[in-house]
This record gives structure tokens, C-alpha cells and sequence, in this order.
């Protein structure tokens, strides 16, 4: 196998119905082995260029490589990539075995090797004793992991996974979550995943894009789009933060309560960062400049919302140790460097708060 | 399954096709015949279809037809109403009731004529039950009022009514009816303003389609009606059998302006229930 | 309380049966068997199995039932393969003017049966189809197609289109899709639409009655005619009549158990 090729690679491609563009022109690339994340609100445009790399849907424009093999105007039965939908798609009148068997059976692969590979994902995803069942007699988890097995037992190039945990109930994705990624590092296959919900994709990518409105935000790893965003959009979906005005002169901001922070890059003028709760450590202090406004009690971490002059702040303290009280005095240091979101896009990525983040429902 | 430019028309071809064949054509050609246009037509007139309700046969068939129609559905609307809500209460042996109640719907119209007969002529079961305690039947059937085909209609119109409104009843979401009745709604209240509107449409729709339905009916108006006067169906049936066209093309097209009539007015009413409802939620 | 009001609902339900279905089969079931009987009697004064006998061997009512099952059988079949592409078009494609299609379609539920029947008479007269098997084969399909289209693309919008994208991807071509996805999860609709045409062909009448009759004629003409003349034989109808409900009420009571209450009154009554 060519190491160094990306296993697939998407070059500019876009879709719009009828003259309304559904996906600007995107590109990506999964490296071999790779786990990829698309990560985006609903309607962001992520399932739709799923489905063209999968040829269900043909793209306006733009090309989609295949180990370098160029397979956009390629049927999806002659593509070698797998996917995992989102509502499962089992096929309701075939059992598991048949169900699994069924991609094997159109390739007309031999009946040993159809058997060899069959017992052996039937295996991996712990599907033993549920061969004989129909797919309405699984629990929404047996389910998945169906689908899941449907979907290895092709061996593809490429796994494709549409929101493969958000019809299981909380508790059950998130075993299933160390699960998937278990099978991932056994099986090694390059996998692009696609979910709304940041705390999946964090936990389990390599890389994440982020994508809203039809096009790519931003992409990079897990930790630094969380801890360094470049873009508001991009801060704000990745769960709390504090978006804090500075001043920038060189490699320090000037935080409008007074006091300075590092920049990791040079800059000048106006500008934003985003200050994740974790990042603020509060200390009782009877001449503190912060306020304790607020406390939420939940369970690992306690978050506590802090006024400093004119600016509210969210801070979030493991909750072991003495809770601070409501009205208290408090000081507040900020550890780290920042990195200034960038302010062309301020305006056209999302002109209001993004519906998901900033909750205090804590992750999901 | 890449969708080529000829696949839909294609696929529709068979199944529109037939139906162009079969049914638009005649539609068509009974509408330009009845306007007097066609191949033997005389030219544009409207006097054809005039004649239906100037001439005294005609018009008093007209009458006749929306007799049969109209009487039943109201009939039966009484009936179905709360036989549809009795089907939502659990009672023992719902579920074979649930069964048999449909039966009818699947039975010819000329064997439910037959039963009628059997049943309520004069000389026929009920007539002789009555004549043990001294009574007799009155004349039902052959009647001037029609009420043997009014009771051979109630007979299948009820069922196919009630399966429709029980179908609209059912699909009302369980929690309605308690949810307003805690609020304060007495049980005829809570009918009245939540389950009825809701199942509104289902009620229209059935009612309808009931009217339709009986509007062309022949065989128990022939079987079981008073010889005069005859409704339009029986009269086209007359007319066909002596080749008098013009008649025919007449009675059918007023028979079709009559059902668009009122399919249009169904779309009207379901279209602002839907808007209404669409504004409401 | 409860349980008492319920068992009183339970009996007005089944007194309302009996007298509504039970009595009035029941006395036809005794003409069938009858041998005499005269008013004022409530039962017959004698049995015979004549009327049945004299079904087996009566020159005008055996081929009524060879017809009635063969244009039946035909028109099931035939409306099912006619229906199944625009059924299938409707139901997954969209483009414009699908809402009118769609009207016209169901047009022939609206229109009376006789306008469409004499209409299509003066045709068949021309076309020398009148008084003969295909015409009244053709004129039954153009009454139960509506339906069966109906039901079958009621049927096709109900597959997922995930279940279908999902077999592409794991490399069936459209046979296979057709053969093992499409056909197999279709059965439902199929069974359903199959046998609510075998019962509309099998009781349709007034067509027939147009095209036909005379010379083609089929249990319900036969019916018909045997009622509206003047010789009426109570016993030899009340046969024909029986004959004419087992088929349907076999068809009947098992189309409702697999077919369910919404899908058919869907079918019959949403337009």
C-alpha cells in the first residue's frame, strides 16, 4: 500500500440545487488510516458532501480522489467506500447475517472467503449471538454496531461514518464511542467521521474540519482548535469560552480589566480572544478585582460566572476543594498564551451565538 | 439508478398512458359532445346541458341523483361519527367488531340490494316477523321517497365512513383529550373543541368521497327505486342502450360537473384547514 | 362501573351486527336451501339442495363465474404491472406537474363509473373490444388502477431512501436493488393492492354491465339481471349472491389482517 498517497482526496468540490449553493467549493484529504472529523451544525453541508463522496449525490463541481484515482463521476456500487448512516439503513427483511453478508454477496466473493471475513467482524464488533435476529428485534445499539459490521466487512478504502451515535441515548454513545475507536486503531482504517457534537469529535479524531454554512471554517487537531481557534465560529462550537476584546501591541494583549496575556503571534490593534473557562483560575482574595456572580454545581467541575468591571466571566474549577460563595471577592489568573480569532470572518461566519454552545448544559 | 432524462417519463408512461386512454379520452369526449363539438357535433352550444335542467325528466333525474347522494351521506354522517369514537373505548370483543364491522365494504351493491329485498319488502322477512304480532310493513321498497336504495346505501356507505373517521379519530395524538380536560374542558367540550377539529379533516374527506360515491350509483336506485323519477345514472343507461349520445355526453358531464364541484370544494376546505392549522401551530 | 359500561358497549356493538350482517346473510343462506317458503313463515317449510345442483350444470351461470374469476385474475395482475413504474415514478421522483398527475390519477375515483363506462362504449363499438372479454378487462383496469397505483406508490415512498443509498454503496446495481431491496420490502403494498383490485374487479358492475352484458357476462351482471327480470327466482339469486361473497369475503377478511386499517383507508379515502 502507498504510504505517503492520501487515501482520499477532495478537491474543491460543491453542490447547489437549483441555483441555491448547498456546499462552496470544499477540499480535504484523509491520509491513510487517518480519522477525520467533519464537525458542524445541522445544515452546515456536512451530510451532503458525505453523500458525494460516497457518488448517492453528484457534485456541481470539483473532484473526489479515491487513493488517487479519480472516482467523481464513479456509481457509488463501483466506489470502494463504506458508510454508516446515520438512521443505520439495515435492510428490515434480511437477518443480521444477511445483512452483513449482503455487500460480499454483490461483490460475489467466494463463499470462503465471505465466511472468513464475516466471522471475523462479527467478532471485532461483538455481534456473536445476534446473527440470526431481524434488525427490529435490536436495541438501537445492537443496531448500530450491525451497520457498523455491514459496513468492515467490505474492507473499504474508506469508512465513512454520518452521525453514527446520535440516535443512542447518552450512556450507551459513549461506550460505543470507545468502541468505535477501539475498532479503528485495530482495523486501521482510514475513517471520515461526521457528527455535530464536539466532544465526540474531540475524543476521537486525529483532525477535525469544522464547517458551517456550506463551507470549511477552519481544521487542524483536536487540542489546538479547542485551546487556539482561529475563528469565532470555531470557539464558540467548541463548547463554553470567554470571548475577551484586547488590544494587541506586538505579542501582548491588553486585557480591558487591565493586566496582559502572551500572544503566540505578533499583531496590532483591536482584536478578540477566546478564554476557555479552564483557563481562568480563581482565588479567594478579599481585594480581588472579580466578583462571584454566580456558582453551578455540576458534579466533576463547578463553574463559576465572575464580573470584572464591565465584562462577565465563566470560570470552571475542579469541584473538590471549598466552593466559592455568591458575592465573594476573587482574583483571577490566566494561564497560557492566546491566539487573536480572526476578525474577517467575525461577521459572515455566525452573526449570532451558535445555538449548540453556550449552554450551561456542560458536554454532551 | 442514475436518473436519466427519459426515465420519468417512461415510468410514467404505462399507468398515465392507460388512464389518458381509458379514462381522458372518454372524460373528453362525453365534455365536447355534451358543448355539442366533436365529430358529429353540431358546433359550440350550450343548449345540451341546458336541456338536463330545463327538460322535466332530466332536471327531476338531476334532483334524484343528488337525492341518493346527499340523503345517505347525511345518514350516515350521524351514524359513523359515534360508531368511529365507540371504536377508540376498549369494550370486550372489540377487535372481532373491528373485524366484521368492514365486512359490508366488501360486499356488491347489487347483493346488498338483493338483502334489502329479501329483508324489508313487503312479502319479505320483516313483513312476515311484523304480520305474527299484527302489523305490516309499509311499502319501502319501490317507494316514491327511494328508502330502499337510501337504506342499501347507509348500509355500505356506513362502514367505508366509519373507517375513515376512525382512521382520523386514532391518529389524534393520546394525550389530547387529558391534557384538555385538565385544563377544564368538560368531555363534551373537549370533543367538541379539540377531538372533532382535529379529526376534521378525516370527517370532511369521508363525507365527500361518500357523496361521490353515490352520486353514479345504479344498481340499487334500478333494483330497489320508485320507476319514476329516474336518476341520471339510470337514465344514461337508457340512453346508452338506444345510442342517443348527446343525452348520454349531457347527464355525464353534469354528473362530472357536479363531482369536480365537489372534489374542488374539498381541496379548498382541507387547503385553508391545513394553512389555518399550519398558522395556529 | 368500567367493566359494566364496556360489556354494554360490547352489546349494543354485536346486536347491531347481528341484525346488520347476520340476519340478512343468513336469510339469504335460507332462500339458498329453500324448498317453499311462503309468507307468513319465518323459516322455510322445506330443504332442498336443488339451487346449488342446478349452479353446477345452469348454461348461463357457469361461464358468469369462468369470467368473473379470469377477467378478475387478469385485471389483478395486469393493473399490478401497469401500476408498478408510475406508481414507483411518483413515489420517488419529483418534478413539475407531479400534483397534477397525481389528480388525474385519482380522477376516476371521482367520476361515476356509468360516465366513463357509456363513454368508453361508443369507443369499444368502433373498436369491436364492445360485448367482448378485453373490453371488459380493459374497462375494470381503468377502475381499479387509480387504487393500485395509489396504494404501490403509498408503498415506494415508505422504503427509506438511506436503505437504498446504503446498498449502492455496498455494490448492488439496480437489478440487485430492484430484486433484493425494492421488490421484497414492497410486498406489503403489493399484497395490499392486489387484493383490494381482485375484490373491486370482482364486484364491479356497472362497466361491466355497459361493456359486456349482453353478451360477456359476469356473476354480478348476471346479478343484475336475474333481479331486474321479471321471472325473479329468490332462491337461484340468493345462490349467485353467496357465490359472489365467499371469493370477496375470503379476500376480505384476510386482506385485514395484513393490511392495516390506516393503510387502507389511506388508500381508499385520502385523495
Amino acid at each position: 500500500m502507498p504510504a505517503l498517497k492520501n487515501e482520499l482526496d477532495v478537491l474543491g468540490i460543491s453542490k447547489h440545487y437549483s441555483g441555491v449553493e448547498a456546499l462552496s467549493p470544499t477540499s480535504l484529504s484523509v491520509t491513510n488510516g487517518e480519522f477525520v472529523t467533519i464537525l458542524g451544525p445541522s445544515g452546515c453541508g456536512k451530510s451532503t458532501l458525505l453523500r458525494m463522496i460516497t457518488g448517492i449525490t453528484l457534485p456541481s463541481g470539483g473532484q473526489v480522489l479515491l487513493q488517487g484515482r479519480d472516482i467523481t463521476r464513479l456509481p457509488p456500487e463501483k466506489r470502494d467506500i463504506a458508510i454508516v448512516f446515520q438512521s443505520y439503513a439495515l435492510f428490515p427483511h434480511m437477518s443480521v447475517r444477511n445483512n452483513i453478508l449482503f455487500g460480499l454477496k454483490m461483490k460475489k466473493l467466494g463463499k470462503q472467503e465471505q465466511l472468513r471475513r464475516f466471522e471475523h467482524v462479527v467478532a471485532i464488533c461483538g455481534l456473536g449471538d445476534l446473527t440470526g435476529r431481524y434488525p427490529k428485534q435490536l436495541s438501537g445499539g445492537q443496531q448500530q454496531r450491525v451497520a457498523l459490521a455491514r459496513a468492515l466487512v467490505m474492507q473499504p478504502a474508506l469508512l465513512l461514518l454520518d452521525e453514527p451515535l446520535s440516535n443512542l441515548d447518552a450512556k450507551l454513545r459513549e461506550s460505543l464511542r470507545d468502541d468505535l475507536l477501539a475498532l479503528h486503531r485495530s482495523t486501521g482504517s482510514s475513517t471520515l467521521y461526521v457528527t455535530h457534537d464536539q466532544s465526540e469529535a474531540m475524543s476521537m479524531s486525529d483532525r477535525i474540519i469544522v464547517m458551517d454554512k456550506g463551507r470549511v471554517v477552519e481544521s487542524g487537531r483536536p487540542r489546538d482548535l479547542y485551546l487556539k481557534p482561529q475563528k469565532r465560529f470555531t470557539a464558540l462550537f467548541f463548547g463554553h469560552t470567554n470571548l475577551v476584546p484586547v488590544e494587541a501591541e506586538g505579542t501582548r494583549a491588553t486585557l480591558p480589566w487591565g493586566g496582559f496575556l502572551p500572544l503566540d503571534q505578533a499583531a496590532r490593534g483591536k482584536g478578540e480572544i477566546s478564554l476557555r473557562p479552564e483557563c481562568l483560575s480563581v482565588f479567594a482574595d478579599a481585594s480581588g478585582e472579580a466578583e462571584v456572580r454566580q456558582v453551578t454545581f455540576m458534579g466533576p467541575d463547578i463553574f463559576y460566572d465572575l464580573q470584572i468591571g464591565d465584562h462577565s466571566l465563566k470560570s470552571r474549577q475542579g469541584s473538590n476543594g471549598a466552593p466559592l460563595e455568591i458575592g465573594s471577592r476573587v482574583s483571577v489568573r490566566i494561564e497560557g498564551t492566546a491566539t487573536l480569532l480572526e476578525q474577517t470572518d467575525v461577521e459572515t461566519a455566525s452573526t449570532g451565538p451558535s445555538p449548540d454552545s453556550p449552554s450551561l448544559e456542560g458536554d454532551r | 439508478m442514475r436518473r436519466t432524462a427519459l426515465d420519468l417519463p417512461l415510468l410514467l408512461l404505462p399507468g398515465v398512458g392507460f388512464l389518458i386512454l381509458t379514462f381522458g379520452l372518454p372524460l373528453y369526449w362525453a365534455i365536447s359532445g355534451s358543448l355539442g363539438l366533436g365529430a358529429n357535433g353540431t358546433g359550440f352550444t350550450l343548449m345540451h346541458l341546458a336541456d338536463i335542467f330545463l327538460e322535466t325528466k332530466f332536471r327531476k333525474g338531476l334532483m334524484m341523483s343528488l337525492y341518493y347522494s346527499i340523503a345517505p351521506t347525511i345518514l350516515t354522517l350521524f351514524v359513523a361519527i359515534p360508531l368511529a369514537m365507540l371504536l377508540q373505548k376498549s369494550f370486550p370483543g372489540r377487535k372481532l367488531f373491528n373485524g366484521l364491522y368492514k365486512i359490508p365494504l366488501a360486499i356488491p351493491s347489487i347483493v346488498a340490494a338483493f338483502m334489502v329485498l329479501t329483508l324489508i319488502e313487503q312479502g319479505g322477512f320483516m313483513d312476515r316477523a311484523m304480520m305474527h304480532i299484527g302489523l305490516s310493513m309499509p311499502k319501502i321498497v319501490r317507494d316514491q321517497f327511494g328508502i330502499g336504495v337510501i337504506l342499501s346505501t347507509l348500509w355500505k356507505d356506513i362502514p367505508f365512513m366509519t373507517l375513515i373517521i376512525a382512521g382520523a379519530f386514532g391518529a389524534i395524538p393520546k394525550d389530547m383529550v387529558p391534557a384538555a380536560r385538565s385544563l377544564g374542558a368538560s368531555r363534551v367540550r373537549a370533543f367538541l373543541m379539540v377531538e372533532l377539529p382535529l379529526a376534521m379533516p378525516g370527517v370532511t374527506a369521508a363525507t365527500l368521497l361518500c357523496f361521490v360515491k353515490s352520486i353514479g350509483n345504479f344498481a340499487a336506485p334500478s333494483l330497489l327505486g320508485p320507476a319514476y323519477p329516474l336518476p341520471l345514472s339510470i337514465q344514461m343507461y337508457d340512453a346508452y342502450l338506444e345510442g342517443d349520445w348527446i343525452a348520454i355526453y349531457s347527464m355525464g358531464t353534469v354528473l362530472i360537473i357536479v363531482s369536480f364541484l365537489v372534489l374542488g370544494a374539498y381541496y379548498a376546505l382541507t387547503a385553508r384547514t391545513l394553512q389555518h392549522m399550519k398558522r395556529e401551530g | 362501573m368500567q367493566r359494566y359500561h364496556g360489556i354494554s358497549l360490547s352489546l349494543l356493538a354485536f346486536v347491531c351486527i347481528l341484525f346488520m350482517l347476520v340476519l340478512p346473510i343468513g336469510i339469504i343462506l335460507l332462500w339458498s336451501v329453500s324448498n317453499g317458503w311462503f309468507p307468513p313463515n319465518l323459516l322455510p317449510g322445506d330443504y332442498t339442495t336443488r339451487h346449488w345442483q342446478m349452479f353446477l350444470t345452469d348454461p348461463t351461470l357457469t361461464p358468469a363465474i369462468i369470467n368473473s374469476l379470469v377477467i378478475t385474475v387478469i385485471v389483478t395482475a395486469s393493473s399490478m404491472v401497469i401500476a408498478m413504474p408510475t406508481a414507483w415514478a411518483l413515489a420517488r421522483f419529483e418534478f413539475r406537474l407531479k400534483k397534477l398527475i397525481e389528480i388525474f390519477i385519482l380522477a376516476p375515483l371521482i367520476v361515476p363509473g356509468m360516465v366513463v363506462a357509456v363513454g368508453l362504449g361508443r369507443v369499444f363499438l368502433k373498436l369491436d373490444l364492445a360485448y367482448s372479454m378485453e373490453g371488459v378487462i380493459l374497462v375494470q383496469i381503468a377502475g381499479v388502477l387509480p387504487l393500485t397505483i395509489r396504494i404501490l406508490s403509498g408503498g415506494f415512498e415508505s422504503i427509506p431512501g438511506d436503505i437504498i443509498s446504503a446498498a449502492r454503496t455496498l455494490g448492488a446495481h439496480r437489478f440487485a436493488i430492484i430484486r433484493h431491496i425494492l421488490l421484497p420490502l414492497s410486498v406489503p403494498a403489493m399484497l395490499a393492492a392486489g387484493l383490494l383490485s381482485f375484490v373491486g374487479s370482482f364486484e364491479e358492475f356497472e362497466r361491466t354491465l355497459i361493456i359486456g352484458a349482453p353478451i360477456v357476462h359476469t356473476l354480478t351482471t348476471r346479478l343484475f339481471v336475474n333481479l331486474s327480470g321479471q321471472g325473479l327466482v329468490i332462491p337461484v339469486a340468493a345462490v349467485v349472491s353467496l357465490i359472489l361473497l365467499i371469493p370477496v369475503l375470503v379476500v376480505f377478511l384476510l386482506t385485514s389482517r395484513i393490511m392495516r386499517d390506516d393503510v387502507m383507508a389511506a388508500g381508499m379515502g385520502k385523495l
